[in-house]
């Protein structure tokens, strides 16, 4: 499993309301926010391709939301 | 401690994106857990009716995180506002010690000074004027111990039943409703009912920013069927309406009209359960239910979908739409409400009119289909709807005006017959015209904000500051709209400095754990509220140490009525995550499905049917028959707009806790007038301008904001700024029944400032 954190970019004044519209979503968990326009979230999913996908999703669903931006990526896999 | 590396990975990944948009704080919470310091205690959100489970991180004796409750009805989630709310706690305005107003400044005072005066200035107006000169106004947000013992003092201790409580603002049509057509209050479903329905129709609600989480449920009912149908009514576009398969956007004041004429499709489209109306209903009238299913057949012809139409100026063919959708049969259809239909004069009414249509299909009391009223505060249900705690109710459906009711309530609460007055106090508005009019000496005001929340505001402020009126004001912040004018004010805990019980919308009761001590030298409403009946000579009456004390008689209280939970001991509420009443018994799980048979244990395993209105006369609901009637005061040529009012997403109620995180002070906190881009247009305003708006009861200037969300001629303004009171202008004109005053629609004329 993949385990990511994101920024989610969205327009100016608009965090709070997707952050609302993001609160269930399978996988992500909102950490923090600006109280502007930015995001803080952890993202869980199968791999890196699905990180991807649930990014274009987010774009392409929210038209507030202006941006999906990886900051840190880790491999779940136990050694 | 060692943590997993999944654990590990997760707080490394939450590290580096809280660091990338700049919040230290959180990055010091995270930081903690990884060393396993931080001790969670298990709590409800501190804001609105949705009632989320969450769990406060303590780290050095301060609250430093929440998270989500995964095992409670929000599955972990949390809005902004609830995960943000570890800044409410210490903020710069927590008043820490008691204040008093000498020579028009505060001066802060010991406790006992405080309550000294307090106390005096009460006897002194008990003894001169008789018990009706003083009286309370409390909260939804008040725990259920605290607003119990206040309404205990009260009514059986001073005897005066002024006891008032802002759900009156809030709550009451729905209330009034809901006891008109079943008999007594509370929804009978429950937030699971969303997972199963087939239509969700929404109506006066924005639940995206009203009720976030519940409204997220929503969502996800909706991507994982496809089939399901979102309706939502509401004269504007808001984030709720995005979700829509169907919006419709009626004139304001035609709601009535609209759920009139989707009755009159299901009817005429043969939609109804006809053996659910023989068996289950009688149809009503007024106050008399003397009607037939023929009479209201015949009433319901008015109602032409094409004629409904355009008095609201939607479309004839998506009220039909609307109504084949609910009434389809096998279709299971729930209706959520909130504001929108509460607060106006004809409150009580539209609520009725939203049974109906559940009523004459039979889709009710099965999972997916129910009317499920939302509410505003976190324990509006729990603590004084349950709790009996307005001016005409005792607790758990007992009502004043019964002489049975008030002998039971007086033998619980030990005192001699006839303590108990017959007559019911003042409802809210009237409470402060009667301080208003210097009736009312004496008003103590608990954990709310009726200094900007009133309608018709100024008059009320101008009330509160009267010669010769004391109000006392316990309060965990200062200055707020209302602890400036107070007399007193008390510094009172707030939320994870005390422990007590919410019942949030669902018939969920929570208990709320303390996590701290209280913040300086604040105590909890109860200890202050036990402390002022000391003081009256009431010691005996309110003799309890904890809120445990207080619960256990509670359990006796609400023991043989229909509110039964004497099942609820404080240990199973703290081993849980939230109980339903009715639960009679410890052994009992609690009931999802009230009113039917095999889930409501007050619903006898042989009843012939599967539903049981046990509360009202021969186990039948009532649906009734209620016109169309307009709003109170409608456009003119002198002031030519509808102005409403509403919440947002970043902000709660006054804003009293919302503008202390720093998140959400930065959000949305100024009210901003809305306009249509025509109306904007016509008047020659753009984004940015400010403009004076007028009512025949105030003025307030706001900044203007242009969108195409609000409708040609209706100007919107969120609720929550302290500095421009968008219930200056509000009208507090009231519903006959409900006492509910008309938030929701008022005219008024607009100027370039
Ligand atoms: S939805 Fe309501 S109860 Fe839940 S976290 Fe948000 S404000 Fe709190």
């Amino acid at each position: 499993m993949i385990v990511a954190g994101v920024v989610i970019e969205t327009c100016e004044g608009a965090a709070s309301r997707v952050a609302a519209r993001l609160a269930g979503r399978p996988g992500l968990t909102l950490q923090a926010g600006d109280g502007s326009r930015r995001l803080a979230a952890v993202w869980v999913g199968p791999d890196g391709q699905s990180l991807e996908r649930m990014g274009e999703a987010l774009l392409q669903d929210d038209q507030e939301v202006l941006g999906v931006f990886p900051t840190f990526v880790g491999d779940d896999s136990e050694s | 401690m060692g943590v997993s590396r999944r654990r590990f990975l997760e707080i490394t990944a939450a590290a580096s994106a809280v660091g990338a948009i700049g919040s230290t704080r959180s990055l010091e919470a995270m930081a903690a857990q990884v060393g396993g310091s931080t001790k969670w205690v298990k709590s409800v959100c501190r804001y609105c009716g949705t009632g989320c489970g969450l769990y406060i991180g303590v780290e050095n004796g301060k609250v430093a995180s929440v998270k989500g409750d995964r095992d409670n009805h929000n599955v972990g989630l949390l809005c902004l506002k609830g995960f943000l709310l570890p800044q409410i706690m210490g903020a710069p305005d927590r008043l820490q010690h008691p204040l008093i107003r000498r020579d028009g400044k505060f001066v802060r005072a010991t406790w006992d000074e405080a309550m000294t005066l307090v106390a005096g200035r009460f006897r002194e107006a008990i003894d001169k004027f008789g018990p009706d000169a003083v009286g309370f106004y409390g909260s939804g947000q008040g725990l259920t111990e605290e607003t119990y013992v206040a309404n205990k003092l009260f009514k059986a201790g001073i005897r005066t039943n002024n006891v008032e409580g802002n759900p009156r603002l809030c709550m009451a049509s729905a209330v009034a409703g809901y006891v008109q057509t079943f008999g007594m209050d509370e929804p009978m479903g429950t937030y699971e009912d969303i997972d199963h329905a087939d239509v969700i129709l929404l109506i006066g609600s924005n639940a995206a920013e009203a009720h976030p989480i519940i409204f997220q449920r929503v969502v996800r009912r909706r991507e994982n069927n496809r089939n399901v149908k979102i309706v939502v009514m509401d004269p504007r576009v808001t984030p709720t309406t995005r979700i829509a398969d169907l919006h419709l956007a009626f004139k304001p004041g035609t709601d009535l009209a609209i759920l009139n004429a989707m009755a009159h499709v299901i009817v005429k489209e043969g939609m109804v359960d006809e053996d659910f109306i023989k068996t289950h209903l009688v149809f009503g009238q007024g106050t008399e239910t003397d009607k037939s299913w023929d009479d209201y057949k015949a009433f319901l012809a008015e109602y032409a979908p094409e004629r409904v139409a355009k008095e609201a100026e939607v479309k004839a063919e998506d009220i039909v739409t609307v109504a084949r959708w609910f009434g389809e049969k096998g279709r299971k259809a729930t209706s959520m409400w909130c504001m929108g239909l509460n607060q106006r004069t004809k409150g009580v009414w539209a609520n009725n009119l939203v049974h109906n249509l559940h009523l004459v299909t039979g889709k009710i009391g099965i999972p997916g289909s129910t009317p499920f009223s939302l509410t505003g505060q976190p324990n509006a249900c729990g603590g004084v709807r349950d709790g009996g705690a307005l001016s005409h109710l005792l607790p758990y459906g007992r009502v004043i005006a019964n002489e049975q009711h008030r002998a039971q309530m007086e033998a619980i609460w030990k005192v001699p017959a006839g303590t108990i007055q017959p007559k019911p106090g003042l409802p809210t508005i009237d409470l402060f015209r009667s301080l208003e009019e210097g009736k009312l000496k004496c008003l103590y005001v608990m954990t709310t904000n009726p200094g900007q929340s009133l309608p018709n505001v100024n008059r009320y402020r101008a009330a509160m500051r009267r010669e010769g009126a004391f109000v006392v004001v316990a309060e965990a912040y200062h200055p707020t709209r209302t602890s400036e004018l107070a007399d007193v004010v008390l510094p009172a805990a707030l939320w994870a400095e005390k422990e007590g019980v919410y019942g949030c919308a669902e018939r969920r009761y929570q208990l709320l754990e303390q996590a701290i001590p209280p913040l300086g030298e604040a105590k909890p409403d109860m200890e202050i509220l036990c402390d002022l009946g000391r003081r009256l000579g009431h010691g005996a009456l309110v003799p309890f140490k904890t809120p445990n004390d207080v619960w256990d008689e509670i359990l006796v209280a609400c023991k043989g009525t229909r509110y039964d939970f004497s099942g609820m001991t404080r240990e199973r509420l703290r081993q849980t995550h939230g109980l339903f009443w009715p639960m009679p018994t410890v052994g009992h799980p609690g009931t999802q499905l009230r009113f039917v048979k095999g889930d409501d244990p007050l619903v006898p395993a042989d009843h012939p049917y599967r539903i049981k209105f046990y509360a009202r006369p021969n186990d039948r609901a009532v649906v009734w028959l209620r016109p169309q009637q307009q709003a109170e005061e409608l456009p003119d040529a002198e002031y030519p707009f509808f102005y409403t009012t509403g919440r947002d997403i970043e902000h709660w109620h006054t804003a009293t806790m919302t503008r202390n995180v720093k998140e959400l002070r930065h959000a949305n906190l100024e009210s901003m007038a809305q306009f249509h881009p025509k109306d904007a247009a016509k008047l020659g305003i753009k984004q940015g301008d400010s403009v004076k708006l007028t009512s025949r009861r105030g003025e307030e200037t706001f900044r203007v904001k242009v969108t195409d969300n609000s409708r040609e001629g209706l100007i919107y303004v969120h609720m929550h700024d302290p500095d421009r009171m968008c219930n200056r202008l509000t009208n507090d004109v009231v519903d006959p029944v409900s006492r509910q005053p008309e938030f929701k629609i008022c005219a008024v004329k607009v100027a370039k400032v």
